[in-house]
């Protein structure tokens, strides 16, 4: 049940406890990035075929189970096509589009271990960790296997509203609330900082950024986030997109499938050792 | 509810949107008045509720003392490996000042939070969530699997951890941790054979007390037994956004004699 030791190579990888399933994600097969090679074996996760074969979970209060763990469900390389668009149709502002275009891989916030934030995912798979408390569901918490660097974000499902706008403190995550509709969770998040990037293209948006996520559980294995993106300082209208979430595959020997330990921090070489490249020169860039 | 004060020594916190919202006494006010009094909260099937927002309930500066330990009691039991591993080690060098882990049972003054999740089955795993220092989670296996043998195990931070109720007290069995963290800000420390027995009661709405039994024959002579109390933040507090790698220049500024007007230390 060792850890498989490529993990090490494709990312900054601290070995987590259990269950050697392979992470990795997005394409599989040996891969080349920015010269260094390594091997990407994917993320295990439920096929067409078994999506449908079991039931739609629900807990003991009629809710649908979105815990998962789930792979994807939000952009990682290029949000436009990501999340379903052709080339060109995101409607940036044409600085926005210019500033996307020059931004390098290697100056990303997220390969510093600083947080994904929305509505990024990685190859590493994550859950939402739906709190039950004496009131009811109080809060939903999204976990990202990436623990420091992709934190844990906090979804008030107690019924507040977003504070009054002049009191917002602007931050990675925002100020997220979420509310059921029928069984779509929907989650409406204000309040954002502009530091985090949608994908690895750098994708930019401003403090106005506006998310409007409707997560539903289509079947047992697939997950569907309709995701309403409006940025009236980056976006020239407001835009939706579709992302689609698997249900992470257990392991064939003991049925678990479980979030790794990664501490980001660690031993962050993501970046440089992962070969990213145009470090120090500027001039290059793997895209 | 202002609470930014709270956090003043921390140069790098971002606060969360709804506690900067006017009106009332802050949080701080409101702890420096007790825990809140009342039952224990209990979820729809009976269990202890135990979700809260706790401040405490393990060491921060030094272990013995915080622990309930006489004085003296723990250096008396360290092995001379662990004696000397601590007398090499001062205040800058701690991992948790650079946003490492603290690993377990240590807390930091920052609060945190525990995730009860049932699935569609009975609740399978939960969840410790911190505020600070570092931004991660500690999970916690309910469903009521073992341990794997301890040599297919990878030393982590948090190491792996199994828990299960004993009538209203959650205990958590954890092996598996690397020999990274410190237990305390002195530098106690432990092994790779570290095994650590927490026993979390909630005693009424506003305390909870955890019973800590910990083994590491490399560096003590025999099982250390210790006692913290956790207390409830005041109804409205929530987990602050606070993310240490963004502008981390906690381990700088807490250095004793470190002076930010001219960055230098005295020693």
């Amino acid at each position: 049940m060792r850890r498989l030791s490529i993990i090490a190579i494709t990312v900054v990888g601290v070995a987590g406890v259990v269950y050697a399933q392979g992470r990795g994600g997005g394409n599989q097969g040996v891969q080349t990035d920015g010269g260094v090679r390594y091997i990407n074996p994917g993320s295990p996760t439920v096929s067409d075929a078994e999506a449908t074969s079991r039931p739609i979970p629900r807990l003991p209060d009629g809710r649908v189970d979105l815990t998962g763990p789930w792979i994807g469900g939000g952009s990682n390389g290029d949000i436009e096509r990501d999340g379903g668009l052709k080339p060109g149709e995101l409607p940036l502002l044409p600085w926005a589009r210019e500033l996307r275009d020059k931004r390098l891989a290697k100056d990303e916030p997220y390969t510093a271990c600083l947080p994904m934030s929305v509505p990024r995912v990685n190859p590493y798979p994550w859950k939402f960790a739906m709190s039950y408390t004496s009131r009811g569901l109080s809060h939903i918490y999204v976990l990202h296997e990436t623990g420091d660097a992709g934190a844990h974000r906090v979804v008030y499902m107690d019924g507040r509203k977003h504070p009054p706008k002049d009191e917002w403190v602007p931050n990675w995550w925002g100020h997220s609330i979420g509310h059921w509709e029928g069984d779509t969770l929907v989650i409406d998040t204000v309040g954002y900082n502009d530091k985090f990037w949608f994908d690895s293209r750098g994708t930019p948006h401003t403090e106005q950024l506006h998310t409007i996520e409707r997560w539903t559980r289509i079947s047992w294995g697939r997950m569907v986030n309709e995701f309403t993106l409006d940025d009236p300082g980056a976006f020239s209208k407001p835009v939706t997109l579709k992302f689609t979430a698997r249900l992470l595959r257990p392991d064939p020997e003991t049925g678990i499938g479980d979030l790794m330990e990664f501490i980001c921090l660690e031993d962050n070489q993501y970046g440089r050792a992962g070969g990213l490249q145009g470090i120090g020169s500027g001039t290059s860039n793997q895209r | 509810m202002k609470k930014l004060f709270v956090l003043a020594l921390v140069v790098s916190i971002v606060p969360v949107l709804a506690d900067a919202q006017g009106g009332g006494p802050s949080i701080s006010t409101q702890r420096r008045k007790g825990p809140p009094e009342g039952p224990v909260p209990r979820l729809p099937d009976g269990t202890v509720d135990l979700s809260g927002v706790w401040v405490g309930g393990g060491p921060i500066n030094d272990i013995e003392r915080e622990g309930g330990m006489k004085p003296g009691t723990l250096d008396a039991l360290m092995t001379p490996k662990a004696k000397a591993i601590l007398a090499s080690r001062d205040v800058t060098q701690e991992p948790h000042n650079r946003c490492l882990p603290m690993g377990v049972p240590r807390v930091t003054p920052f609060p945190y939070r525990f995730v009860q999740t049932p699935t569609h089955r009975a609740a399978t795993h939960l969840f410790i969530l911190h505020e600070g220092n570092i931004h991660s989670y500690r999970q916690v296996f309910m469903d009521g699997r073992k341990h794997p043998p301890i040599e297919e195990l990878d030393p982590t931070w948090y190491g792996h951890s199994i828990g299960w109720w004993e009538k209203d007290t959650l205990v958590i069995d954890t092996i598996g941790f690397n020999d990274k963290f410190w237990f305390d800000r002195r530098g106690t420390p432990h092994s790779e054979q570290l095994h650590i027995v927490e026993r979390w009661t909630r005693t009424s709405l506003g305390t909870m007390e955890n019973r800590v039994t910990m083994t590491d024959p490399e560096m003590f002579t025999r099982p250390l037994e210790f006692v913290f109390t956790a207390t409830l933040s005041p109804p409205g507090d929530e987990l602050l956004e606070y993310i240490c790698q963004e502008n981390n220049q906690y381990g700088q500024q807490t250095i004793p004699g470190f002076n930010p007007a001219t960055g230098e230390t005295k020693k």
